[in-house]
């Protein structure tokens, strides 16, 4: 049987009992048996549960907005009872004692988990080849990276496995690997979507949000996720409502890129492109400034570094996770914690603790604050003059596998386009805009002010309408 | 030694009488069952956030009030890390830079105040027991809320550090925000103690005393300290700067960590809470729930005539003042309204183990036994059964005490024309005793009074029994 | 601003509870030399009197009201959350004595 691609077409689908829960997961399972051998997006499919699940919703009388739609998780979220790991072995054989309140949201809504996303190890990385578990490969050719740190989840959705996934966006994690993998993805406004649940990173940075198929899936699955929640005091009070505003008389903003984000000739060739089909549809386009965003680079990655060396501080093998045996207090915690994180969550503990430490603080953490409020000015003071900012998503399209692993500097690099949004907060989404001389795909980000994600959306919606870039997809499925 | 002077600062952490923990929903209360009070965010699972009891700041801001310290209008929370199995996130959420309130005092009550630093919130760790070989952690009172108090290193003996805590202790639980039971680890002190040769002299090297779990040994953790500290620099050495923990079993303070292994705690603003803004209305309505502070009450009881010693005996705590002041001004008779507080009132309470608010006596109720009194219609020990009468009655319609004069028959005798023919019977019974009175012998008196009292089962008026007796007994 | 040392870095990852080989610590020791050069970038941008932003939100008092756990409570609590951890007794999560025997 053939199933509808996206989410709201599968929806829309098994509510009017044209096609089941059952049948939909059956399918579904059928597709990741398929390709993710070679893929490698999931960490673990928990088939059995997802056909309970699916038998659950049939016999159950409540038609959620996202009935029988079947999702991917990216494993920092949690789902009570199903494991979860973060891709690192210091989690190895935990499961989660409770559910991430965006996760349970979407149960709620009738969507069906269907299994846990690998991802560069907490979040650490561009490329999901820091992950302790296996790499992911690009579905758009298997010897490329298909982006991270939400690799698994982006992956997952092209090569057309699952309509949709979580990921979370702490520097661009979304929406480099949706530009990389060829989908669409969203990171919410800062405060949108609860962080109740999600495995921190960058508490200050971190979102969740969706990876799917189109703007739309995407705006049905913040619809639902969206939304205060008492348990996170970071959540916004305000409700979140789609928008049908198109193009039309929509002020577009094109920001001159900084000198070191150099983005390859054929990315800049697709996004010029696009942004004269947005304006051949009606958007007036016009340029702003962001004087201070090549150095959100340096910013993000010093308040990265700092949230996440001490947000990994509780990983120390006394209360759930993996242990070493050791006969004395530091020797278990030392042994513990070395055994259990990579290299690269090694390397942003100690920057951190330093950027932290006495005597370097204000040199380096205060500094990089001062310069995030900087970059929010900008941001602010663009949107008086536009209602979302256009560029690449990306510099690069995919490299090869292996490629940038010894280099993390030149690797997070790569984050510059995508950095700005999470220290100023604001929403954005990286949507396909065509293919580089490689036939990899290029990524469209858009941005908007902090709330305006609906507009936002429906700007996304209206581009896809006129093109087909979104429907494309890559042979591997 | 003498010629060392003792500089004493106070750093008290004081458990907040919240009814659930500062970041989590689970009861403040200790559970009898170790880690059968926590859940995900207590426990620092991963993926859990903060969000902050109101009620726990708020009883952070009246006990800053009831210390007279400045409440700052904008604070934040800010995370303090170090390594420990008690402490779940490898975190503390505290206050570091801005805190909620600066300034204060403590008032010793002699004339004295001992200057506050600051005071912030943060929550408690959890409890490690170390056994032969291994340690067990129970995560029970985690995320307990705390104030911790800094004051200023400006007590010179461990007496006057003993009358800090006593009046610290009076002080916060007239706010009513801690029960301030150090038995009970809802209040707990670290010392900085160092000497020096004279008053203006620099400090000298300070060191940090952890773990003093009771009033009395603050005083004996304190000598012993200072003894210790004074044997080094008599002998020409130098005071290491250390953090030392007092062991109560063996009566001293012994090396935790030295100077060189000093925490950097690498304290930096938690993402995770939005900043507190304190505005003026909010901190007016807690300066409403303080109550009068028991130093002026002490005054305002010693000016109605009652002794020093009453005056502090009735403001120990703030129940017993509360019942006191209560039977003051419905009997209007101070001097009865303390005898009785600080007699028969606090002793029921004592004997049956509850707290004196808890009594079935009630002040308005003792107030009228006070007045029967007052009345003449019964005497002190008719008074006391019908107050012990009162107090053990059981649940149920409660009599009155007039009620209870007339189940106990114990209304006095007054009339003159009854109680004279029994003076007159007790007279002639003991003549000795009259005539003994007769040589002088006052005393004698008392023998009389007794066996009249006798004879009346103890209903006598003694002012009247007095008056037929001395009349009769005239030459 | 100054660079670690590799003396240094040993420190941080002591405070972090890390176990670094001199190699490893001489290697990151480089990694971060490099990374702290390019941070430096930041010592051109004039930021004074600019107010350091540790929140993404401009939120403020987001408190909760003092309310013990309902029946409605969906977070598992006390023994349910002891069973996570890798080894306990007696009610107590186990941990290895802070100095060794
Ligand atoms: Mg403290
Ligand atoms: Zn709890």
């Amino acid at each position: 049987m053939s199933l509808p691609r996206s989410a709201r077409a599968l929806t829309e689908a098994a509510a009017t009992g044209e096609i089941s829960p059952l049948d939909i997961v059956e399918g579904v399972l059928a597709r990741i048996e398929a390709s993710d051998g070679e893929i490698g997006a999931f960490l673990e499919v928990r088939a059995e549960e997802a056909r309970a699940h699916a038998r659950r919703l049939e016999a159950s009388k409540d038609r959620g907005p996202l009935f029988g739609v079947p999702f991917a998780i990216k494993d920092n979220l949690q789902l009570a009872g199903w494991p979860i790991t973060c891709a690192s072995r210091i989690l190895e054989g935990h499961r989660a004692a409770y559910s991430a309140t965006a996760v349970q949201r979407l149960v709620d809504a009738g969507a069906i988990p269907i299994g846990r996303c690998n991802m560069d190890e907490f979040g650490f990385g561009s490329s999901t080849e820091h992950s302790a578990f296996g790499i992911t490969r690009n579905p758009w050719n298997t010897d490329r990276i298909p982006g991270g740190s939400s690799g698994g989840s982006a992956a997952a959705v092209a090569s057309g496995m699952v309509p949709l996934a979580l990921g979370t966006d702490t520097g661009g994690s979304i929406r480099q690997p949706a530009a990389l993998c060829g989908v669409t993805g969203l990171k919410p406004t800062y405060g949108r979507v609860s962080r109740f649940g999600l495995i921190a990173f960058g508490s200050s940075l971190d979102q969740i949000g969706p990876i799917a198929r189109s703007a739309e899936d995407c705006a049905l699955a913040l619809s639902v996720i969206a939304g205060h929640d008492p348990r996170d005091a970071t959540s916004l009070p305000e409700t979140f409502a789609t928008s049908d505003r198109d193009l039309a008389g929509l002020r577009v903003g094109v920001a001159e890129l900084p000198a070191s984000a150099s983005p390859a000739a054929s990315i800049q060739a697709r996004v010029a492109e696009a942004i004269d089909t947005m304006s051949s549809l009606g958007a007036e386009v016009r340029p702003v400034a962001l004087p201070h965003a090549e150095h959100a680079i340096a910013a993000y990655y010093l308040v990265a570094t700092s949230e996440a060396s001490s947000n990994l501080s509780r990983f120390d093998g006394i209360r759930y996770g993996n242990r070493v045996p050791a006969t004395d207090l530091r020797t278990h915690y030392i042994e513990t914690r070395s055994a259990g994180f990579g290299e690269e969550a090694k390397r942003r503990i100690l920057l951190g603790g330093f950027a932290l430490s006495s005597g370097y603080y204000d040199a380096y953490y205060k500094k990089a604050l001062q310069v995030r409020t900087l970059i929010r000015r900008d941001f602010e003071a663009a949107f008086a003059d536009v209602d979302v900012i256009v560029g690449p998503t990306t510099p690069l399209a995919a490299f090869t596998i292996g490629d940038s692993i010894d280099d993390p500097l030149s690797l997070w690099l790569c984050d510059l386009l995508t950095t700005p949004a999470n220290l100023a907060g604001i929403p954005a989404v990286s949507i396909p805009c065509g293919f580089d001389d490689d036939g990899m795909p290029v990524g469209l980000q858009l941005q908007g002010p902090a709330l305006g994600d609906a507009k936002l959306l429906a700007a996304a919606t209206t581009f896809q309408r006129a093109t087909t870039f979104h429907d494309q997809r890559p042979g591997a499925s | 030694m003498t010629d060392w002077q003792p500089v004493i600062g106070l750093e008290v952490h004081v458990q907040l009488s919240t009814r659930t923990k500062l970041f989590c929903d689970c009861a403040n209360a200790f559970g009898t069952l170790a880690n059968s009070n926590t859940c995900p965010i207590c426990a620092g699972h991963p993926g859990v956030l903060p969000v902050p009891n109101e009620q726990a700041l708020l009883l952070g801001v009246r006990a800053a009030l009831a210390l007279g310290c400045d409440v700052q209008p904008f604070s934040k929370f800010d995370r303090k890390h170090y390594f420990y199995p008690d402490l779940p996130k490898g975190y503390q959420i505290s206050q570091y830079d801005l805190p909620f309130a600066l300034n204060g005092s403590v008032d010793l009550g002699d004339g004295r105040r001992i200057d506050l630093e600051r005071i912030h919130w943060e929550e408690d760790a959890g409890k490690s027991t170390h056994e032969a070989g291994y340690s067990l952690v129970d995560l029970n009172r985690c995320g307990v809320p705390l104030i911790e108090i800094v004051g200023k290193p400006n007590l010179h003996s461990p007496a006057d550090a003993h009358a800090f805590l006593d009046s610290l202790k009076r002080t916060l639980r007239y706010a009513t925000v801690s029960t301030c039971d150090m038995e009970k680890g809802s209040l707990r002190c670290d010392a900085n103690v160092s000497l020096r040769r004279t008053s203006d002299a620099p400090l000298g090297t300070k060191v940090e005393i952890k773990n003093v779990n009771s009033f009395k040994m603050v005083e004996r953790a304190l000598d012993f300290e200072l003894a210790r500290q004074a044997a080094i620099l008599d002998s020409g050495a130098t005071v290491a700067q250390e953090t030392r923990l007092w062991d109560e079993a063996r009566g001293e303070t012994r090396s935790m960590r030295s100077k060189e292994e000093a925490m950097d705690y690498r304290y930096f603003p938690e993402p995770d809470i939005p900043p507190i803004e304190l505005a003026t209305s909010t901190i007016d309505a807690q300066r409403e729930l303080v109550a009068e502070s028991w130093q002026t009450r002490r005054h305002r009881y010693e000016s109605a005539g009652l002794t020093a010693y009453d005056a502090s005996v009735l403001t120990a705590e703030p129940d017993i003042a509360d019942y006191f002041e209560a039977t003051w001004q419905a009997c209007d008779d101070a001097k009865q309204a303390a005898n009785w507080t600080q007699t028969d009132v606090l002793r029921a309470a004592g004997e049956r183990g509850v707290g004196i608010a808890e009594l079935r006596v009630r002040p308005n109720t003792l107030a009228e036994i006070i007045g029967l009194v007052q009345s003449g219609l019964i005497n002190f020990a008719g008074a006391r059964k019908v107050f012990n009468r009162i107090l053990d009655a059981n649940d149920g319609p409660c009599e009155t005490p007039a009620e209870a004069v007339v189940a106990l028959g114990v209304a006095q005798i007054s009339d003159p024309h009854l109680l004279e023919p029994i003076v007159r019977e007790v007279m002639g019974a003991c003549e000795k005793a009259v005539a003994d009175y007769r040589k002088g012998k006052t005393k004698a008196l008392d023998a009389l009074k007794g066996r009249i009292m006798g004879k009346t089962k103890g209903r006598a008026d003694p002012a009247v029994v007095g008056e037929i007796l001395t009349r009769l007994l005239s030459p | 601003m100054d660079k670690p040392q590799p003396t240094e870095i040993k420190v941080l990852a002591e405070l972090a509870r890390l176990r670094l080989e001199d190699q490893t610590a001489a290697r990151i020791a480089g990694q971060l030399e490099r990374i702290l050069d390019w941070f430096r970038s930041l010592d051109a941008i004039d930021t004074a009197g600019v107010e350091p932003s540790p929140y993404a939100v401009v939120l403020r008092n987001v408190t909760r009201p003092d309310e013990p756990a309902t029946a409605t409570d969906d977070l598992p609590h006390g023994q349910d959350i002891l069973n996570c951890g890798p080894e306990q007794t007696k009610d107590c999560y186990l941990v290895p004595p802070v100095l060794g025997s």
